[in-house]
């Protein structure tokens, strides 16, 4: 038997409103992903291949879940895109559905079960077509091929029902359902030596603190001094609560850090973002002391990128200081260079600057020199030399609300005074830009940096050459 | 790198073998540019490795194919060339099938040459 799960980022639009940053397919019930649920039903109906077929990013899953060998399970994955219905889905998949008796898990739902049941016989017996079905998803069995088996005798299915996933408010409540009553259907995470306590690897907690059940705390947390965590507390991994917390009926999400003196009590917190469910309303709060998002330290790596980029940005800023004086003045009595601001963001957080741009008139001899030293740059040098942009990066995006959300949702953005498309000579629409800016950011080391600075500098030199040629030709 | 060539069904069916980058590209570049409207399938079950040269022949090659009402399919990725695509978003401009067959039936039977 093998199982194909179809699902799209469309159905996560609920969880991405509130937590943009968050990979929605690593969305957890009780500090297990959604998907590890699926995963575990598909072993008990005795699935030995398991494919996901999404449109959304797969980097963080495969991270995560790699190729299944941890479940005893061949995991793999498939690309569809977001207009692709179940059959066109199934379609690109013909190669690993043909063969075999297929169990097809369509939609974002949370598949309720019973770990100590045997669902193979089950789904043998069952025939093909849809088995349950939820307003967000369902779930079917595929089978070109008639039944071998004849229905099991009693008569009587092991638990299986769907619950829809539409809201954040939902995923709490569900959270605190397996928590409180159904910890005992599913494998959970975690150390289970006392009843309803469940506890991460290299948790720390104060000795003045209290822990009351039920209550699930995940791997790298620490509780200080005098901080109660329960009754119905879902603490997720890399969590600090700090002194004198109280966390009741309540789930912090993975890398949160919870302030000194602070009381949740029916919220779910994620970063800065605390959420009401039952009321379905979001805050995000300002002060990083009360809560905040923990991140992995990178600023060694950072800073030396960022110094080489302005020393590079230093050197070019000297060598070129003469020929921008005298050109610029130049071109500017001609009439070929105008100058104007625009704000732009630079980093993911959201941080933006106003920004110089030349529009340089390349014809002439005086402008063709400029362009081909990229003259047009040059007050940007500035910036970089101060860690705004970067020498080499993707490209600039100007900050409005809507490239704001495309900043949010996209990590790599890191803009800079040329982007890799220019070094790679893509003179094409915005989004094949961004393609070839994502493949060298995840590729990029300050050399790779240098090296492409040098083919962009070459590049504009080629193309004011050819020009010039073209004209006398 | 070698590209071999057959039509099925009316659609042009390539199939690279190796590596698809800077040295490799333009022959890709060549090949899809001769299809000149038509409908293609390319089959990279033999396609171990592409970088950002073999990204831009094949995104330029379906840009220049769907502006003349034309398509390609991609077939048989390894997870390598998966990744590749993915981490540059170049996945939601292809359909990708796990059977070239299936791609190739995928073409309606007025899209083909």
């Amino acid at each position: 038997m093998k199982t194909l799960l179809v699902i799209k980022a469309n159905t996560f639009d609920w969880l991405q409103a509130v937590f943009p940053d968050r990979s929605p397919l690593l969305a957890s019930v009780c500090n297990k992903p959604l998907l590890e649920y699926l995963l575990d039903f598909a072993i008990l109906c005795g699935s030995r291949h398991f494919r996901l077929a999404t449109d959304m990013p797969l980097a963080k899953v495969e991270a995560v879940f790699g190729g299944g060998g941890r479940w005893g399970i061949e995991l793999t994955y498939a690309p569809i895109r977001k207009t692709d219905d179940l059959a066109t889905a199934l379609q690109k998949n013909s190669r690993y559905c043909a063969g075999s008796r297929l169990l097809v898990m369509q939609g974002c739902f949370f598949l309720h079960y019973d770990k100590q049941k045997n669902y193979g016989p089950f789904m043998q017996t069952t025939a093909p077509g849809e088995l349950l079905t939820c307003a967000t998803g369902r779930i079917l069995i595929h089978d070109a091929t008639p039944l071998k088996t004849a229905p099991s005798p009693d008569g009587s299915p092991p638990p299986l029902a769907l619950t829809s996933l539409r809201s954040i408010g939902e995923l709490y409540r569900l959270s605190m359902r397996v928590l409180g009553r159904d910890a005992r259907q599913y494998v959970l995470p975690g150390y289970n030596n006392e009843t309803d306590v469940y506890i991460g690897r290299n948790v720390m907690i104060a000795r003045s603190a209290r822990i009351e059940p039920p209550v699930m705390i995940g791997d790298h947390v620490q509780i200080h001094k005098n901080a109660i965590v329960g009754p119905g507390a879902v603490i997720g991994r890399n969590v600090i609560i700090d002194a004198y917390s109280r966390i009741h009926h309540s789930v912090i999400l993975d890398k949160t850090y919870v302030g000194e003196h602070l009381v949740l009590d029916r919220k779910l917190a994620g970063g800065r973002r605390l959420v009401d469910p039952g009321e379905e309303t979001m805050v995000q709060l300002e002060d990083a002391h009360l809560l905040s998002t923990m991140r992995p330290s990178s600023r060694g790596r950072n800073r030396l990128q960022r110094l080489g980029h302005g020393l590079l940005a230093a050197l070019l800023w000297v060598v070129l200081a003469m020929p921008y004086a005298l050109l610029s003045f130049i071109l500017k009595r001609q009439g070929r260079w105008r100058r104007s601001e625009a704000a732009y963001w630079v980093d993911s957080s959201g941080r933006s600057v106003r920004l110089t741009r030349v529009f340089l008139n390349p014809s002439g001899f005086c402008g063709r020199i400029a362009a081909s030293l990229a003259l047009d740059r040059y007050p940007l040098l500035g910036r970089v030399m101060r860690g705004d942009l970067a020498l080499i990066g993707t490209r600039r995006l100007p900050a409005t609300a809507a490239n704001r959300a495309v900043i949010e949702a996209d990590a790599g953005y890191r803009p800079g005074l040329f982007s890799y498309a220019e070094a790679e000579h893509w003179p094409v629409p915005e989004y094949d830009q961004d393609i070839v800016d994502r493949f060298h950011l995840a590729h990029q080391t300050l050399i790779y940096d240098f090296v492409m600075m040098v083919k962009v500098l070459l590049n504009k030199l080629h193309e004011e050459t050819a020009l010039c040629k073209s004209i006398s030709k | 790198m070698q590209i071999d060539q057959q039509v099925m069904k009316n659609i042009f069916v390539f199939m690279p073998r190796g590596r698809l980058d800077a040295a490799s590209a333009p022959l890709l570049r060549e090949r899809l540019a001769a299809g000149d409207g038509g409908n293609m399938v390319l089959d990279f079950s033999a396609v171990d490795f592409m970088d950002s040269s073999g990204l831009g022949a094949l995104v330029a090659g379906a840009r220049r194919l769907r502006a003349q009402h034309g398509d390609i399919k991609l077939a048989c990725i390894a997870d390598t060339v998966r990744r590749v695509l993915e981490l540059t978003r170049a996945d939601r401009l292809f359909d990708i099938y796990d059977d070239p067959e299936a791609a190739i039936s995928s073409f309606a039977p007025e899209k083909s040459v």
